[in-house]
């Protein structure tokens, strides 16, 4: 149930072209947004990020299934042997957009709560119910799908109607992820960030209902137990590179994030623009790889490592935080030398 | 709805006051980082002093309770009042344990 991504993930922002604008995205994506990623230097990248050890790739936007080129990229992702993960707002799923479904391992719908709180924060009066359809659209597909569900103040009393519906419309996942004020949301929802209490509420809330679902759900929750932080830094770290034995990428560095308009992150999409260390398509990957190992990596690591430090020697603090906004709040700040 | 459903609806509103909150929560916390522990339900009925909220029943392996127990009760998780396969035993935890295997 706990945030770490074991999975050697690359996480690709195709577009942030989205037929909505949610209140609490993270990339700000939107109807009118164009920037989007080259299918050609994309796919040449996969294969070096192949050749780097990632065998997960996870596509998000903006709304991938707007991406025209998708089915060619999972295509080429497929042949490379990397698992293929999306997350969609579910309701462009028609026709040839549809026909991609096909080619992916897990896609993941986003849900926002009931239909009220979901068609509030996605400013869209009729989202919900496109979105179920979209849901008609995946089970048709036949291939085994999640819910992402963003916890927000609002939604929090209704996870386990979250979780009965993830369960009544067949998913295997529900994933929660505790907001984050970055992006749209820094404006749409100011003074909606969670605190420690609502994390922990969030957290204790799904392992309730985790106890209560067994094997029929899995829930997995976007937070770290900040006890297992202390005995596990190397969950959060990235390792120095010295060992003999990490000579690729995705040995030092989970998830590589790679930026609709090309440039990429480590580790957060928000990491700030003085954590951004090459950009796909200007130079291969093994050469960014090189000069990540240079220079972004030790500050990358002294930023985790006082980051860390400072949640561990927190005993007042709560028990249950989310490490990835502390990290992009903090990334946003600093300064690399 | 089931017990667990129920309490994980009390743990998302807000019927549990934010001391008693923070205390249930770190005392879980300190359960499920103590090691090889499953957490298989959360009960409905208290044990002091957390009558209030609830209980936590976790399954762990019989060879590593002591350690895990010592564990708990070094870090100042524990309760007096416990119970160990639904016997009562002195000084243990403020957990239900179920133990597996041998």
């Amino acid at each position: 149930m706990v945030g770490a991504i074991a999975s050697k993930t690359v996480q690709v922002h195709l577009n942030r072209r989205c037929n909505l604008a949610c209140a609490h995205c993270y990339s700000a994506s939107g109807p009118h947004e164009t920037e989007e990623l080259p299918t050609g230097a994309l796919i040449r990248f996969l294969e070096e990020a192949a050749n780097e050890g990632y065998g997960v790739v996870a596509f998000s936007g903006g709304e991938p299934f707007l991406y025209d080129d998708f089915a060619a990229v999972l295509a080429a992702a497929k042949a490379l042997g990397l698992r293929r993960l999306a997350v969609t707002n579910g309701t462009v799923l028609t026709g040839r957009r549809a026909a991609a479904l096909a080619l992916l391992d897990l896609v993941a719908v986003s849900v926002d709560g009931r239909e009220a709180v979901h068609n509030r924060i996605r400013r869209s009066p009729t989202a919900f119910a496109r979105m179920l359809k979209g849901l008609d659209v995946v089970r048709g597909a036949g291939l085994p799908f999640g819910i992402a569900h963003t916890v927000t103040r609002d939604s929090l009393p209704d996870l386990p109607w979250m979780a009965e519906f993830a369960l009544e419309q067949g998913a295997r996942i529900l994933q929660l992820h505790p907001l984050g004020m970055v992006g749209a949301a820094e404006e749409a929802l100011a003074g909606g960030g969670l605190d420690g209490e609502i994390l922990a509420r969030t957290w204790l809330t799904a392992l309730a209902l985790q106890a209560d679902y067994g094997d029929r759900l899995t829930i997995h929750v976007d937070l770290f137990n900040r006890a297992t932080l202390a005995a596990r830094p190397d969950l959060v770290v990235p390792g120095d590179g010295s060992d003999a034995n990490n000579t690729r990428l995705s040995d030092i560095l989970n998830p590589l994030v790679v930026m609709a308009n090309g440039e990429l992150s480590p580790i957060c999409h928000a990491m700030g623009s003085a954590f951004r260390f090459g950009r796909l398509g200007d130079e291969p990957l093994p050469d960014i790889a090189r000069r990540f190992r240079a220079t972004t990596l030790g500050d990358l690591r002294a930023l985790c490592l006082g980051l860390w430090q400072e949640v561990v020697d927190d005993e007042d603090g709560w028990p249950y935080l989310n490490w990835y906004e502390l990290l992009e709040t903090r990334a946003q700040l600093q300064l690399v030398h | 709805m089931k017990a667990t459903q129920d309490l994980a609806t009390k743990f998302s509103s807000a019927r549990f006051d934010k001391g008693r909150m923070k205390a249930f929560a770190e005392h879980v916390a300190k359960i499920e980082a103590s090691g090889d522990i499953q957490i298989i339900d959360i009960l409905d009925n208290g044990i002091p002093p957390f009558e209030d909220l609830a209980s936590v029943h976790f399954k762990v392996p019989r060879t590593k309770i002591g350690t895990i127990l010592g564990d708990l009760l070094s870090a100042g998780t524990l309760n007096p009042s416990v119970i160990i396969n639904g016997i009562p035993a002195e000084r243990l935890v403020n957990v239900h344990v179920a133990v597996r295997g041998r």
